[in-house]
């Protein structure tokens, strides 16, 4: 395999005496071929060219979880990136997880992300919900979750985590529903009556990128949809989140389409309405007011239909992860 | 000055098993950890726990694997109630929400591995390891331990009367130096794979807990007993599952040659650890590999079967080797895998060192003897982390807190302001790593030779001189991993004089000790534990020996060991 | 040559997001693009509805997607979320028989035609960029952008989850680049591109939902953008309509020209007002535009 030069970008950052972060962009130059590892190429700069370089990392093997970090732009680990995936005319640039205090270069201080998932009761708990028995098709759902190693590059990547630092996180809602879907554990009900309160599972805000930046296929969006899911089922709909989700099913099957001009009365109420009249002259000024009674769908008749159906036999649709033996 | 009754450093699933026994006993028990408890190298273990669970298997059976497998140099006391023992540990992991994999009907689903005459590992899916670490993780964090978070220990501290007072601890964070006082402290520091190049460690197994009670006056036990992998990747080190020779993969030199059918005609691919890793050296030596590698050859296989049963490593070596097994060959070699040898503790944890204890691979008990069976370490680690969790705690009653002079603390702030001090000498940390990890594949791996043994440890003098030298580029406070790992370093140069003197003296292959000059076990001679001790007077390592423990059993006397 | 699709174009643009609407209609007719109206097509439901009833939002997805199938046409979209809704569902079918074959079992007994799996669901901006020679796009450009620099918004539910759209996703998607290059635009690099524009927690994380819109618009703005473009009506609310409201709560000013790609087709292919829709923006681009000798 040929061996390219590559340019390493690295984000030095440093505390100053006051305790602010002092940041500057150093460049190291570093022999490699495509698929040598980053974390290979942060090695060699510290051993051979600047032993100030600070990052963690222990496994080297994609298992611990040491070594996430902002590599071309997405948080990913450093042992199982190559190169010459994320250069960029043989240039990489690295800094540290975003969304997370930083104490030098790429180490971050991973106490706040911890004091998210302890949130959640990190463990099974005892109560009358436990299952008798764990079939062998019990974990079909919590085999994605228990994937993750707790490297908070979802957190990193989290596009709600940026500019809400009370959300709490893919990882932690991940963790959530690995106990929520657990047939042992015996306070199911009250964890999702949790999870519903502000901040939690309805502010997530669905972009999905927690499924793409997922060193380990855990899907967290994924596990906050079905944690959704088993909230609504259970009654917990107070709050903005769920009663905006709920509002779906209502107008499909009385007009075919979203009826978005009473949908926010029915998300945020009347007050709500009232402090968003501002919003909405301001909208209205362009013409954009959805119109009272939307155009109906041909053959609502059929939906009314499939709906009675469903709700007379209900349809497990859920996705499983598949069975692992292993290898 | 901060104490607590009981110390436990390392917070993989030995340590933290060990904390919650603390934690029923209701004793003040606090965690010193140099990384997150999740970052643990316990998770890393993929295969399995083994325990008799099946009505159809015995205690018995699994007893008389370990023995045999272990060559007939583990104590047999241990293995006994290591054994006996495994099923409930099991059966608690599994209580406290371990989602290991089932069959129909409910009950842990169960596999067959090396070495074993049942199938009795349980697993959960491919990442056994890392759902019991993050399990203990749950309970630690439900039973509210104080964990030392990113916490290095530098100093081991005893009194005057040689009984442990403590540790010295160095906050990675921040960079400070405090001494933390406790009635015992419990090593769960793991193994010490670092100290060689190749090896599947994590970079953060540098055997800190065995060094420093090396320092501290208590015995590591066979520290020449270090199991090679036979298939771990050329450039990183990094396992590759025995699996994917269990679903046919051949072994090829670089003549496309399957030799395996020159040393295990049975077997092939499949005998045991120790005998594969061999062939694979004696290839390499003797010209028929690549770059120091042979190679696994899963072409044949066909892609459909690759990617329906070895995925995950065929991904791994995508990503770390550069090699898709699908259109070629994995370039592997033995690798440093699993310490057999450790701290010297009785069959509770116990090291002839007052107040010090250890579980895990960082201790010796011995259950592994001179060779560990696949699936026999998680389970070592939750059996014994918390008999000796137990132990400790019983032993506690009573204990009063010993005398922890200032001056030690003193003397290991010298030492920091001393390294960042250091002019510029040429000697960089990870060059002088290279050379003494380097040196010990290469004099003391999967074949020792006395004429080059005795090379090897000519350098070690040169070496710790160079120790002496070493220059560190970081001279910050926060977060100083060039200082930690110069620490770190020096554990490895003392943890590789154990290994070296003991593999010099003991004239015997057994296990995973292959010596060419004397290629047979020697019972009558040798059937003993090898003990290293730190001499202050002469500033090296000291051997002595102690007897193997036995229960008087006529099936576990020394036989053959075929497979 | 003409290429026939169904047409999605989803609730808020047959709502508020009109513009969008006639701009995509108006550019597919120029480009020979035949979009058919889907008549008995409901809303998608979202991912609220995958998350409310996760069997009825699969049956109300294979009614719709049945429907195209049934006129022998791949379906096209010009919203995101209404795009990875369908495309998650038609994904499964297509990968998991016994599923469709539930859903089916249950469609059929409301009257429903059984859905086969047989066709692609496709966002407009693909079929332009990947489907079209870029000769024959690029040779209606009478207005070219000379230079222009667009911010491309991608949004988030064309990209992820990345497996299972009909054209590159994930980190590698690139349309809009190219579309913005065809045009004679400069694309412009920031961070943001393929963020989330908040629309989905609008109403439930308010203040959260304008501090993403100032974020993602400050960020090109700082970059260089002169104008921001997305594939998307949703994206389009967001990033344009709540401008005004997220620089309330951010207190700086942003006031950065943002439009539907169609609608920035519209203007290249020198379309009229009531193709390109442009004063139904809240933020006006016609300063930007007049700069580039655009209209």
């Amino acid at each position: 395999m040929p061996v390219n030069t590559y340019t390493i970008r690295i984000q030095r950052k440093r505390k100053t005496s006051d305790g602010r972060i002092d940041s500057h962009w150093k460049e190291y130059s570093v022999k490699a071929t495509e698929t040598t590892t980053i974390l290979s190429i942060l090695e060699e700069i510290k051993g051979e060219q600047d032993g100030t370089l600070t990052f963690r990392q222990s496994c080297r093997s994609a298992i611990c979880g040491s070594c996430a970090m902002k590599i071309g732009g997405r948080t990913r680990l450093a042992c199982k990136t190559h190169v010459g995936v994320v250069a960029r005319d043989n240039v990489v640039e690295i800094a540290s997880q975003a969304n997370q205090p930083v104490l030098k270069d790429m180490a971050i201080d991973i106490g706040p992300f911890f004091e998210r998932v302890h949130k959640i009761t990190p463990y099974l708990t005892e109560g009358p919900e436990t299952d008798a028995v764990t079939e062998k098709t019990a974990y079909d759902q919590v085999n994605h979750v228990t994937q993750c190693i707790m490297c908070g590059s979802c957190y990193s990547d989290c596009t709600m985590a940026e500019v809400s630092p009370e959300f709490i996180g893919p990882a932690a809602l991940a963790k959530a529903f690995r106990f929520v879907s657990d047939p042992r554990e015996g306070q199911k009900t009250k964890r999702l009556r949790q999870l519903a309160e502000p901040h939690m599972m309805w502010s997530c805000a669905r972009c999905a990128m927690c499924v793409e930046t997922c060193p380990k296929d855990v899907k967290p969006m994924e596990a906050i949809v079905k944690l959704r899911t088993r909230s609504v089922a259970k009654g917990f709909n107070d709050g903005p989140g769920p009663k905006h989700a709920l509002a779906f099913h209502h107008d499909i099957q009385q007009s075919g389409h979203l009826n978005e001009f009473t949908l926010m009365m029915r998300t945020v109420g009347i007050m709500g309405t009232l402090e968003e009249l501002g919003t909405a002259f301001h909208l209205l000024k362009k013409g954009k007011v959805p119109s009272l009674f939307p155009h109906k769908s041909a053959g609502l008749a059929e939906l009314a239909k499939i709906y009675e159906i469903l709700e007379q036999n209900p349809l497990d649709v859920e996705t499983k992860a598949k069975e692992v033996v292993p290898e | 000055m901060k104490s607590h009754d009981l110390i436990i450093v390392g917070a993989g699933l030995a340590g933290m098993r060990a904390a919650l026994e603390g934690v029923k006993a209701g004793i003040d028990v606090a965690i010193v950890t140099k990384i997150h408890p999740l970052r643990s190298h316990s998770c890393a273990a993929q295969g399995g726990v083994n325990g008799a669970i099946d009505p159809r298997d015995s205690r018995e059976s699994h007893s008389y694997d370990t023995v045999k497998g272990g060559d007939y140099i583990g104590d047999e006391d241990a293995i006994e109630l290591m054994c006996h023992e495994a099923p409930e540990s099991i059966l608690e992991m599994d209580r406290m929400g371990t989602p290991f994999s089932r069959v129909e009907g409910g009950l842990i689903a169960q596999r067959a591995f090396g070495g074993a005459s049942f199938n009795r590992t349980c697993y959960a899916a491919d990442r056994t390891g890392q759902v019991m670490l993050h399990t203990l993780w749950e309970q630690l964090v439900k039973a509210d331990v104080r964990v030392y978070e990113e916490c290095s220990m530098l100093r081991l501290v005893t009194d005057a009367e040689k009984h442990v007072a403590g540790i010295v601890v160095y906050d990675i964070k921040t960079g400070e130096v405090f001494p933390l006082r406790g009635k015992a402290v419990l090593m769960a520091t793991g193994g010490y794979g670092r100290v060689f190049l190749s090896n599947t460690n994590a970079t953060t197994n540098t055997g800190d807990g065995m060094a420093l009670a090396l320092r501290a006056g208590a015995p590591l036990a066979d520290m020449e007993f270090v199991q090679f992998h036979p298939t771990g990747l050329l450039s990183s080190g990094i396992l590759v599952t025995e699996g994917a020779r269990g679903e046919g993969g051949y072994l090829i030199n670089v003549h496309g040659e399957r030799f395996m059918s020159k040393y295990a005609p049975n077997k092939l691919e499949l005998a045991s650890r120790d005998v594969v890793s061999r062939a694979e050296q004696t290839e390499i030596l003797e010209g028929r590999g690549k770059n120091g590698a042979v190679f696994l050859d899963l072409r044949h296989l066909g892609k459909e079967k690759i990617l329906e049963r070895l995925p995950q490593i065929r991904q791994l070596a995508i990503d770390l080797e550069g090699v898709d097994a699908i259109h070629d060959p994995l370039p592997i070699r033995p690798t440093a895998h699993y310490s057999m040898g450790g701290i010297r503790t009785n069959m509770y944890g116990a090291s002839p060192l007052q107040g010090l204890f250890s579980a895990g691979e960082a201790a010796c008990v011995s259950v592994h003897g001179a060779n560990r069976l696949g699936g026999n370490s998680l389970l070592d680690t939750i059996v014994f982390g918390k008999i000796t969790g137990k132990h400790c705690c019983d032993w506690l009653k009573g204990k009063v807190l010993r005398n922890f002079a200032a001056s030690e603390v003193d003397e290991v702030k010298s030492r920091i302001a001393d390294l960042k001090r250091r002019p510029d000498q040429g000697v960089r940390p990870l060059a002088l790593l290279q050379r003494t990890a380097g040196g010990m594949n290469q004099y003391f791996g999967v074949f020792r030779t006395p004429e080059i043994m005795q090379e090897g440890l000519a350098k070690l003098p040169a070496i710790r001189a160079d120790y002496e030298k070493m220059h560190l580029d970081d001279k910050s406070d926060e977060f100083n991993i060039d200082l930690l790992r110069a620490f770190e370093l020096g554990n490895l140069i003392d943890l590789s004089e154990c290994i070296m003197r003991g593999a010099v003296a003991r004239q015997e292959s057994r296990g995973a000790h292959a010596r060419t000059d004397f290629p047979d076990r020697d019972d009558e001679n040798w059937r003993k534990h090898t003990l290293s001790q730190w001499d202050p007077g002469k500033q090296e390592v000291v051997l002595s020996y102690e007897a193997v423990r036995t229960v008087g059993k006529a099936e576990y006397a020394p036989k053959v060991r075929t497979y | 040559m003409s290429i026939q699709f169904a047409y999605y174009p989803g609730c808020a643009a047959q709502q508020v997001q009109k513009e969008a609407d006639a701009a995509a209609r108006a550019v597919a007719r120029e480009l020979g693009i035949t979009l058919h109206d889907m008549p008995r097509a409901t809303c998608c439901g979202a991912v609220s509805l995958r998350e409310t009833k996760p069997a009825f939002s699969l049956a109300v997805a294979a009614r719709i997607l049945s429907e195209a199938e049934e006129s022998g046409r791949h379906l096209v979209t010009i919203c995101n979320t209404c795009l990875q809704t369908l495309t998650h569902a038609n994904h499964r079918f297509k990968n998991e028989p016994e599923l469709l074959e539930k859903i089916n079992h249950v469609i059929v007994q409301a009257g429903v035609r059984p859905y086969k799996a047989s066709i692609n669901v496709y966002h407009l901006l693909w079929v332009i960029t990947d489907q079209l020679d870029p000769k024959a796009v690029k040779a209606k450009v009478v207005k070219p952008l000379n230079g222009l620099k667009v911010a491309p918004f991608y949004g988030c539910h064309n990209l992820r989850p990345e497996e299972i759209f009909d054209a590159k996703a994930g980190e590698a998607a690139d349309h809009l680049d190219r579309l913005i290059l065809l045009l004679g635009g400069r694309p412009v690099v920031y961070d943001g591109h393929d963020k989330c524009c908040g629309f989905h927690v609008m109403l439930s994380d308010k203040v959260e939902m304008r501090s993403m819109v100032a974020r993602n618009c400050l960020n090109a703005k700082d970059a260089g953008a002169e104008l921001m473009i997305t594939p998307c009506t949703l994206c389009d609310m967001s990033m344009g309509s709540f401008q005004k409201p997220a620089e309330q709560v951010v207190g700086k000013v942003i006031e950065l020209p943002e439009m539907n790609f169609a609608q920035l087709i519209a203007v290249a292919f020198g379309l009229d007002e009531s193709a390109a829709g442009l004063d139904r923006l809240h933020v006006s681009p016609h300063a930007v535009l007049a700069k580039q000798g655009i209209r």
